[in-house]
């Protein structure tokens, strides 16, 4: 007993919870009975909600705790629970799909693998964890979407080739920890800022690798062919999986290495920030572009993604300015986590009710006009989604209007950048809101008469909590620092002053 | 061979990997790529184990368990790879840098 409740408030005490789930559903692997599905299905769900439930108890009785291979802290509970949250939504959406089905617990076992591994890389700390947690997090996340997708026409092709992309970013990543060995520390993350004093040119070179392993990891611009190909393939869980297992996997990771990449913040240097704004506009407008003439609506909204990562890219921009190293880039990366996960999961539930009239908008003209109460919640957290932006690129975030005034002609050109993606994406937004709008086409069938109690309650959840989240944010009882979050007048400073 | 030039090696190991990603069509010139900056990043860590005394014990580690699940990743993607090559061909999806119009401009055609 003692044993147990000395694991129980220890690190691993979410991850073991976890696997307490897995091994139970091993149990019923094989199993054609729905009835036994549900049970699976509501112990894995039980597991992860003692899993954040835990993890919180321990952060607050225990506070911050380093050991050799792991580090828990403010940062780490919170990306825990994040990611936790987002796997009890893909069960809850695969159970929406696949309750019925032979290999329901089969699926289940293997999300929950890439939920465990996932939290493995969120705690980790030293390098060789770090790796091993991340590769095991994409071949997890692969091996998930490779079985849960539809198989239709296009769909193994994409699907292969997705995996093949986070391949390469493990390699950079092993090549960049490969040159790490040069500077003669091998061992843990935290161990790193005493380094980068010393100007290591290897310590650069790693630093570099690792820059391109993140941005392979998110399909950025150029790269981002392969993604939209298998959003508009596949089946909308199979973009799910990307949306709320791959993309946070990879902001986790970033918010990891965000130690590596501060070497460069503070240091105005003309040549970084000309490439690093180059990308971000890339990948700020180019989705917005894409956009323009986009019916589909998964590609739409995994276009809505895209620019959503690209606002990473400014954040990196930014600190090239020289503004010094006062604002955590980890901070931003939290946020548009945050962004993601309260304005993805409502969009996802609105792209599975728009697929079923051929998930292209143009088809789907009237659903705003049929459906007010719904379409109110679909405008809201769109406007959600463009005001929080606004607020993180301009209002309080690494653009904040002093900026302007301190760093001049660079800072302007990050403005007026930031200005003209945010205002073509506002255009795209209104277009794709004309078109739910206007009437329906005659020649069209009617929609469905009806949408599940479910739809409504989930939708309505996460309007509520967008809307909750701009009163309070507007009338100053929330916000973010440079490096800090401020909530009802209390700062937490999630990430110290090690990131 | 002195630690700058199997440095140099490693480098120039890199570089054709980083080409073979870029331009490979297919599959397994891919996965030959994924190889060559594995091989990369192998030569850099055996380098600096033979010169560097602190950190010689997670560079070991790191060996053995980080290429372990790097080539257990790509068993898996060589393996669904395989399983599916009768439904689809891999051409087109790999291309690391796709310019196809759809791509950036208007609807995918599926």
């Amino acid at each position: 007993m003692v044993l147990l409740s000395g694991i129980m408030a220890g690190p691993f005490a979410g991850i073991i919870i976890l696997a307490a789930g897995i091994l139970i559903a091993f149990f019923a692997g094989f199993s054609q009975s729905r009835r036994i599905n549900i049970i699976i299905a509501s112990v894995t769900a039980a597991s992860y909600a003692a899993a954040i439930y835990i993890n919180i108890r321990n952060y607050l009785s225990a506070g911050t705790a380093a050991t050799y291979l792991t580090n828990t802290g403010l940062a780490e509970t919170i990306i825990s629970a994040a990611l936790l949250f987002c796997g009890l939504n893909v069960l809850f959406f695969l159970a929406l799909d696949k309750l019925s089905r032979r290999d329901f617990v089969r699926q289940v076992i293997i999300l929950s693998f890439a939920v465990v591994s996932m939290l493995w890389l969120v705690i980790s700390d030293n390098i060789v964890l770090f790796t091993v947690s991340l590769i095991v997090s994409i071949l997890s996340i692969f091996n998930f979407l490779a079985s849960s997708g539809k198989d239709q026409s296009g769909v193994s092709e994409y699907a292969g080739g997705f995996g093949l992309r986070p391949a390469a970013a493990a390699g950079f990543v092993l090549l960049g920890f490969s040159l790490l060995a040069g500077t003669g520390t091998m061992g843990s993350i935290s161990s790193i800022p005493a380094l980068e004093k010393t100007g290591d040119p290897l310590f650069m070179m790693a630093a570099l690798f690792l820059g391109c392993a993140v941005y392979l990891f998110f399909f950025l611009y150029p790269f981002q062919g392969l993604l939209l190909g298998l959003s508009a393939r596949t089946d909308v869980f199979s973009n799910q999986v990307v949306w709320m297992l791959y993309i946070p996997a990879g902001i986790v990771m970033l918010i990891r290495l965000e130690t590596f990449f501060d070497i460069f913040y503070g240091r105005q240097n003309i040549y970084g920030f000309v490439f690093l704004a180059l990308l971000a506009f890339l990948n700020l407008l180019g989705p917005g572009l894409a956009l323009v003439r986009s019916f589909n609506i998964k590609r739409i909204f995994t276009l809505f993604l895209l620019f959503q990562l690209g606002t990473l890219l400014l954040v990196k921009a930014a600190g090239f300015t020289g503004r010094g190293p006062s604002y955590t880039a980890g901070i931003f990366d939290l946020w548009v986590l945050f962004i993601i996960i309260t304005v993805f999961l409502p969009l996802s539930m609105f792209s599975r009710v728009l697929e079923t009239s051929g998930g292209m908008i143009d088809r789907s003209r009237g659903f705003l006009r049929s459906r007010p109460y719904a379409g109110s919640c679909f405008v809201i957290i769109l406007i959600w989604w463009l005001a929080s932006n606004i607020y993180l690129c301009f209002l309080n975030g690494p653009l904040p209007g002093a900026l302007l005034m301190e760093q001049g002609a660079e800072a302007a050109v990050l403005y007026a950048g930031c200005a003209a993606a945010l205002a073509l994406m506002a255009a795209n937004i209104i277009r794709i809101l004309v078109i739910l709008f206007a009437r329906p086409l005659e020649n069209l069938p009617p929609s469905a008469a009806s949408l599940p109690l479910v739809f409504y309650i989930y939708i309505s959840f996460f309007a509520l909590a967008a809307a909750a989240a701009a009163v309070l944010v507007f009338t100053g009882n929330a916000g973010t620092g440079q490096d800090s979050i401020q909530i009802w007048g209390s700062s937490f400073y999630i990430f110290g002053s090690g990131n | 061979m002195s630690m700058e030039m199997i440095f140099y090696m490693g480098i120039v190991l890199f570089l054709v990997s980083l080409l073979g990603l870029l331009i490979s069509g297919h599959a397994l010139p891919y996965f030959i790529s994924l190889q060559v900056m594995a091989a990369a990043a192998l030569i850099n860590l055996l380098n600096f184990s033979l010169h560097s005394a602190p950190g010689n014990g997670e560079i070991k580690v790191f060996l053995v368990l980080g290429f372990m699940a790097f080539y257990l990743l790509q068993f898996s993607l060589a393996f669904y790879i395989y399983a599916n090559q009768k439904k689809t061909g891999m051409p087109a999806a790999v291309r690391l840098l796709s310019l196809e119009k759809s791509h950036w401009w208007g609807e995918d055609k599926i």
